[in-house]
């Protein structure tokens, strides 16, 4: 139990270190959010008026708790450029990133892992070196290059999707699926390299250890070996790693949003950023970053439950 | 043995073909790189403009051959960024251990887990896009992975008797981490640099794809392909040729990577 | 059927590298008798672990093997995989050194010696768990039901060395092939662990290879000795003569370099100089670079393997011509 507690409170720090990280980070910006709200020629009575009503008189520790207040609450303020509340603008958009993480996320563990493990089981013959060309390859190309490619090729060449179209779930869940599948394999492409490289490494790590030989003095076949012993040690560290793929999902599907024209967070983001909405731009981070606190911790729990010689400790 | 020169071969053929390129563009190229030519809006590769020209008629390989510079800038000065804070941090970890340790290594983890692009989002948001905070941005990002190896390498060296008997002799402390520890522990930072300055240049052709990295009229393979992507119809060839730098730019630099790995473990 | 379960007649081993062609093991020759314990003992990197491994045809892939394998009058060499997989296990099996790394991490320990038993004899699953339960006590592990379901990580060093040693003999192997089971171990375990080998070698009448660098746990425990250097074999006889009487140098070395009670105080007998590396390749005798009664025929001739009095063999072109000064 203490591990989980130990976990628990690590988790929790980083949370607040990053919403400190971001609260005061959105801070020094340059520039006077009153004034840009208001425009450069308000008269001196309204200035007043909206920096208390944004609470901008208060001291910063105080402003803060008021601000983290409100991000668990889900009350992160208003838009300056939609004037509608942060939080509804985002919920909007989640749908659709979060489809996108989760097929790219299926693509990389379905194509990834095994990969992986044929690279390693040819590890010198020519489906092992193809593969490990590949992943290189893989890790090289920029995904919104990719993106831009695959809409090409399958939008505009062999229109098998309509560039730049986007349907919901609710409207027709076959056409979603094939509007959102092309972006997530843009944005699975780098981490499917990734995780097959650092599974065949992994398997070749485990293939040197003590117990395989053993394994192999009671007469397993190569197989057995690898797929009864060898596979289970060897991709508990490849566990570990599915957290920065967490990461570089969210953060591959900003990018990848922008190229599909696909009406999720990242674009969101991106808009507000380019339009300097702060007050959106300042939760949406926060709350991206989060998720990813979140996952990194979940996984790091699902890893003590998988690995046996954790669990007493 | 074999298979291992070959990455160290093929990174260093890569990148020194790409880095000539850069060179020779600061003396040459085949056309200016902004100048407009209403004319010649969208030709396709010829014999005149190799890879054809953009929708403003601008020679496309000239405008490669300058964003080179760009690359290579934002790759050099944030890797650099990367080195020095990261280098200072993770000694500073890895010598003395303890409490300071655990606090860094609780930032350094939390800055690694976050997607670099969305620091440098940040980043740009709030002290405004272009190459400098681009740079910055970039930089600050690399600082985490830079410290983590040399934290490991500190704490091992730490226990070694030379250090100890450095330590017997009076010299200071910094001299000790920077003059007689730093030197052994480089190895596996140098691999690092080269991983570090692909990941560099993808971020950097992110940044400007999205509008928010290097701004006009600098030369940028990412801003390239953002607006190629317009015209993607009319000029495939457009989208071509960038992407096709970014990723050799990025292989190079990966098998470079690799090789002097291979090269340090078969020294050993 | 011959006394013999196991005999090597000029085996040879070498590998093929980047950095050239080496071998590792030179022209081996020795039996193994029906229940008996065979020591072999050397310096790390004399062969001794490649020339176990070759018995059970574990060698890495790039080695390349030469010379005979008989093993229960079967000729093994070259190797058919698919035999070797049936004789694996089941016929001779093997225990290693680090009873730490040895076990899969991830395993219940029980179903570690379960699965030898499910690849080779017994289908039955009921059957089979009283069978590891069984194995389990005779290897002298307490308290088996509940120890059959503990990780390795839960066991103490002597316990998984048990373990390792109940995998080992789940089948009722001819031949076992210990190498360097006590090294890891603290010094009581040690004992234990060399008792329970005599054990089962008297109780299943099983032949055992055991392989160490430490000649005076050999004396406990083996019938024969074949001491090994460089490659090559420099003397082999039964223990209590290579006891009584050594005629290679090298073997009065080691002995002389065993502490003692009558050693104590005294300063311990070390042999100067270094192995030469496996690359060099040197025309005569690999110890005379070493020996204190080399001659210049000691370096530019390679002695044979010569029987010197009744079934004691010994590799020295000196041997018997002058006594050794034994301390």
């Amino acid at each position: 139990m203490y591990i989980y507690l130990r976990k628990f409170t690590a988790m929790i720090l980083t949370v607040l270190f990053v919403s400190v990280i971001t609260f005061v980070s959105f801070e020094i910006i340059p520039g006077d959010p009153v004034l840009s709200r208001l425009g450069v020629d308000a008269d001196e009575a309204q200035i007043k008026a909206l920096t208390e009503e944004l609470g901008l008189n208060d001291p910063l520790p105080v402003r803060f708790m008021k601000w983290a207040a409100g991000v668990f609450t889900g009350n992160l303020g208003e838009s300056s450029r939609y004037s509608r509340p942060v939080i509804q603008l985002i919920s909007e958009r989640i749908p659709v990133t979060v489809s996108l993480a989760l097929i790219s996320m299926a693509l990389i563990v379905v194509f990834g892992i095994p990969l992986g493990i044929l690279s390693a089981k040819y590890g010198d013959r020519l489906p092992g070196i193809s593969i490990s060309v590949i992943s290189q390859l893989g890790m090289a190309i920029p995904s919104f290059w990719t993106g831009i490619i695959l809409m090409f090729v399958f939008g505009l060449i062999l229109k098998w999707v309509s560039p730049g179209g986007y349907t919901s779930w609710d409207v027709n869940p076959a056409e979603a699926f094939k509007s959102l599948l092309l972006p997530s394999i843009a944005i699975a492409l780098p981490s499917i390299a990734t995780v097959t490289r650092y599974t065949r490494n992994s398997i070749m790590e485990q293939m040197k250890k003590d117990y395989v030989r053993l394994a192999y003095s009671k007469g397993l076949k190569t197989n057995s070996v690898l797929f009864g012993h060898v596979l289970r040690n060897a991709l508990i560290p490849v566990i570990t790693v599915l957290g920065m793929i967490t990461a570089n999902i969210l953060g591959g599907s900003i990018v990848i949003e922008q190229v599909f024209t696909l009406p999720g967070v990242g674009r969101l983001l991106i808009n507000a950023i380019s339009t300097r909405d702060m007050p959106l731009a300042q939760g949406m981070i926060l709350y991206i970053s989060l998720v990813i606190v979140l996952v990194n911790f979940v996984i790091d729990i699902i890893y003590t439950l998988i690995d046996p010689r954790i669990k007493l400790k | 043995m074999k298979k291992k020169r070959i990455s160290l071969r093929i990174g260093v053929i890569i990148i020194s073909s790409i880095m000539a390129m850069m060179l020779i563009s600061f003396f040459y190229t085949p056309y200016s790189v902004t100048e407009m030519n209403k004319r010649e809006r969208f030709s396709p590769p010829n014999s005149s403009h190799l890879l054809g020209t953009d929708n403003f008629g601008r020679d496309i390989l000239s405008r490669l051959m300058k964003g080179s510079q760009t690359a290579f800038f934002v790759g050099g000065v944030a890797v650099s960024i990367g080195l020095i804070f990261g280098i200072a941090i993770g000694a500073t970890a890895g010598y003395f251990g303890g409490v300071l340790d655990e606090f860094i290594m609780r930032i350094m983890d939390s800055m690694m887990a976050f997607p670099g692009i969305l620091f440098a989002l940040m980043f740009v948001s709030i002290f405004g896009v272009g190459i400098k905070n681009t740079i910055i941005a970039i930089g600050i990002m690399s600082i985490p992975s830079f410290a983590r190896i040399t934290r490991s390498g500190y704490m091992q060296h730490k226990e070694f008797e030379y250090v100890k008997n450095a330590r017997v002799k009076g010299i200071s402390t910094f001299r000790i981490i920077f003059a007689h520890i730093l030197p052994n522990v480089m190895s596996p930072i140098i691999v690092a640099a080269s991983m570090g300055f692909s990941s560099a240049v993808l971020s950097e052709a992110a940044l400007s794809y999205l509008g928010l990295g290097v701004q006009p009229p600098d030369p940028s393979w990412g801003r390239m392909l953002n607006e190629s992507q317009v015209y993607i119809s009319m000029a495939p060839w457009y989208a071509i040729a960038p992407g096709i730098m970014i990723t050799l730019i990025v292989l190079g630099f990966n098998f470079l990577g690799d090789g002097i790995r291979d090269m340090q473990d078969k020294g050993k | 059927m011959s006394e013999n379960i196991l005999s090597i007649k000029n085996l040879n081993i070498s590998f093929e590298t980047q950095k050239g062609f080496f071998s590792a093991v030179k022209d081996i020759s020795f039996e193994v008798r029906r229940n008996s314990i065979t020591g072999i003992v050397g310096e790390s990197g004399c062969g001794k672990s490649l020339t176990s491994l070759s018995v059970i045809g574990l060698l890495p892939e790039n080695a390349v093997t030469e010379g005979r394998i008989k093993f229960m009058d079967e000729e093994i060499l070259p190797y058919n995989e698919k035999v070797m997989r049936k004789i694996r296990g089941k016929e001779i099996s093997m225990i290693f050194q680090e009873p730490m790394t040895a076990l899969n991490p991830l395993w219940k320990v029980g179903r570690q010696i379960d699965e030898n038993l499910k690849l080779h004899t017994v289908s039955d699953k009921k059957e089979r768990f009283s069978r590891v339960l069984e194995i389990m006590n005779d290897v002298g592990l307490p308290d088996v039901v509940n120890l059959y379901h503990k990780y390795p990580h839960e066991l103490s060093g002597g316990m998984r060395q048990r373990i390792v040693i109940a995998v080992a003999i789940a089948c009722r192997p001819k031949l076992i092939i210990a190498d360097e089971p006590t090294t890891a171990l603290d010094v009581t375990i040690q004992a234990q662990i060399l008792e329970l080998l005599k054990e089962i070698k008297i109780r299943s009448g099983s032949s055992i290879i055991f392989i160490s660098h430490d000649l005076g746990v050999v004396r406990e425990i083996c019938d024969e000795v074949c001491v090994m250097y460089s490659g090559y074999i420099v003397e082999k006889a039964n223990t209590a003569a290579i006891f009584e009487k050594q005629y290679h140098p090298y073997t009065l070395g080691l002995i002389r370099s065993i502490p003692t009670v009558e050693s104590k105080g005294k300063t311990l007998y070390v042999i100067n100089g270094k192995v030469p590396s496996i690359y060099d390749d040197i025309p005569g005798c690999p110890f005379a670079s070493r020996c204190e009664y080399a001659e210049k025929k000691c370096e530019v001739h390679l002695p044979e393997l010569r029987e010197i009095s009744g079934n004691h063999y010994v590799r020295c072109a000196k041997a018997g011509e002058i006594t050794w000064n034994r301390r």
